[in-house]
């Protein structure tokens, strides 16, 4: 299980409270974690690719996919990258959040009380007033919760200590530049001409073949300046945003699919092809999310480890019901399986708590308890 | 369905999977998404509503409870409620249910509700706070266009008096709900 849930309320008890807004601007309101990838809709909200991607692959057939966010009509070839956002929760996940928590935390000792009651108050406020607006709503919409805790906080004096942060590392230059085609020779095919070579080659080669090849095609017409109309469809499309030899995945209508044609796409795609129509329809839609979502990384992973990820999934299915048939034999097996996992998050829920408790307390020792927390 | 019977590493032999930590694979995962809303929930500390997984050992069944809000019949009452969430949570929404007896239009003897973000309104944003909340304002607010439990709204509408008898002769408290 992953250990290291952060989130926004995290800044709540240093000086640096305000920053529990940046944090929690930072995360996609689907899986509540800092973005990974994000994309933006037409009407502007933002979310991980992976996220709302799967959020379409959701939408049943009869309705029309909207955003979670405002209920606009949302079409899954029209998200554009954030690339701005990408960048600034690159920085804040790679160390800068980490440092800022912890230069917070122990530049937070000395006037730790007074500031902490202070947000207390306020949370309880934000709390109250978020209640306050569900219930104000109409049943249509519980006004979704805008994580904004603390909005008229003093700028919080960011003192010498700053420079402790310790220098955040490039955004994730360090994940080897992967293959994400299907043969393991390292290589990836020009998206126009088809020859395998590196990637450093295919984006030096692109150009040169692309202008090859519309002089070739275009020895028919008069006007050699026609070279771009000639460029392959695919690759305008992306171009912008995408290197050239990752190809997004298109969607299949399942419905129009037998179950051996269904079966044979996902070993064409070389994922496991085990199971009935409905289990291979839901393995290729997750694989299909999952493959376009790494296409939108600024760095995207090898494809091993997104098969990694389809085998997590896999497995999650197993862990919790299906829909509406809830069986009560799995909900008890699944309870063994993952006794572990759960008393650590309880565990880890715990020392989060007293943090809040122990401000409110007049403990004379206070410094002392802070600082074996600095120490853990 | 078939890939249950298989182990769910079938087919995926080809994967170390001792090579990648969880946390590397797991990002995306009900169970993540769950584990911070139980943590939001922990920390934020909103009056009248908790709720928490039914064990120590299983994310994926939560119990929680909604006190009646000030100023309406309920008012005093606590009720409790049953969240299961779906393999594709919060692509899909939890199916939840009141454990309490409740007498209410849109909840039948079942304690089956009849609520729209549950159903064909969800958002994917949606929550176990907003879900509570909202559940907690449908009580004083109750839609009785299409009833599930056409006697209360009958009452809800002619005789507050009657309602509230009937409401008073379904309660269960919630201690007295510890077997079930
Ligand atoms: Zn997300
Ligand atoms: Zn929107």
């Amino acid at each position: 299980m992953d250990a290291d849930i952060t989130d926004p309320s995290d800044w709540l008890s240093t000086p640096l409270s305000s920053l529990s807004t940046l944090d929690a601007l930072l995360r996609c309101r689907i899986c509540r974690d800092l973005y990974t990838a994000p994309m933006v809709t037409e009407c502007a909200h933002s979310f991980c690719s992976l996220c709302i991607r799967k959020c379409i692959a959701a939408t049943p057939a009869s309705e029309h996919p909207c955003c979670p966010i405002c209920r606009a009509a949302v079409t899954e070839v029209k998200l554009r990258r954030n690339q701005v956002v990408e960048e600034v929760v690159g920085w804040f996940r790679a160390g800068a959040r980490e440092g800022l928590l912890s230069v917070a935390r122990e530049g937070g000792k000395g006037r730790k009380r007074a500031r902490v009651d202070d947000q207390d108050e306020k949370r309880s406020e934000a709390a109250s007033s978020a209640a306050a607006e569900v219930r104000r709503s109409t049943r249509a919409r519980p006004t979704a919760y805008v994580v904004s805790t603390s909005s008229s906080t003093s700028l919080l004096t960011i003192t010498s200590s700053y420079q402790e942060i310790p220098p955040s590392p490039e955004p994730t230059t360090d994940g080897a530049y992967v293959n994400l085609d299907d043969d393991d020779d390292g290589l990836v095919p020009c998206p126009v001409c088809d020859k395998r070579m590196t990637v450093k080659q295919v984006t030096r080669h692109i150009d040169s073949c692309l202008s090859l090849k519309a002089n070739t095609s275009s020895s028919s017409s008069t006007t050699p300046s026609s070279s771009t109309s000639t460029k392959p469809k695919t690759l305008l499309a992306s171009s912008s945003t995408t290197p050239p030899h990752q190809k997004r995945l298109p969607k299949i209508q399942y419905s129009m699919l037998s179950e051996p044609k269904l079966r044979q796409k996902l070993q064409d795609l070389k994922i496991p092809s085990h199971g009935n129509k409905q289990a291979l329809q839901a393995r290729h839609s997750e694989w299909v999310s999952i493959w376009n979502a790494n296409v939108d990384r600024s760095v995207p992973r090898a494809k091993t480890q997104l098969l990694r990820e389809l085998a997590a999934w896999e497995e999650s299915l197993d862990r919790f019901p299906a829909g509406s048939r809830v069986s009560a034999e799995g909900l008890e097996e699944w309870g063994v399986k993952h006794k572990g996992d759960f008393r650590e998050l309880i565990a880890q829920a715990r020392r989060n708590l007293p943090k809040r408790a122990e401000a409110k307390a007049e403990v004379e020792g206070e410094a002392e308890l802070e600082s074996d927390k600095a120490a853990e | 369905m078939e890939s249950q019977n298989a182990h769910p590493a079938a087919g995926y032999s080809s994967l170390k999977m001792q090579d990648a930590p969880a946390s590397a694979v797991d990002g995306h995962s009900v169970t993540k998404r769950l584990q911070s809303e139980l943590m939001q929930l922990m920390m934020s500390n909103v009056p009248g509503i908790s709720a928490f997984p039914v064990s120590d050992s299983n994310l994926c069944q939560w119990t929680g409870t909604i006190a009646g809000p000030e100023g309406t019949p309920y008012e005093g009452l606590t009720y409790k409620i049953s969240m299961t969430f779906p393999a594709n949570y919060p692509y899909r929404a939890p199916v939840i249910r009141f454990v309490s007896p409740m007498w209410h239009p849109n909840v039948d003897m079942s304690g089956n509700i009849c609520l729209d973000i549950l159903k064909e309104k969800w958002s994917a944003i949606y929550n176990v706070q907003t879900i509570l909340l909202s559940l907690q304002s449908l009580l004083g607010e109750p839609n009785n266009a299409s009833p599930l439990n056409a006697q209360a709204a009958d009452q809800w509408d002619n005789n507050k008096a009657e309602y509230k008898k009937s409401l008073m002769a379904h309660y269960k408290d919630i201690e007295e709900l510890a077997d079930e």
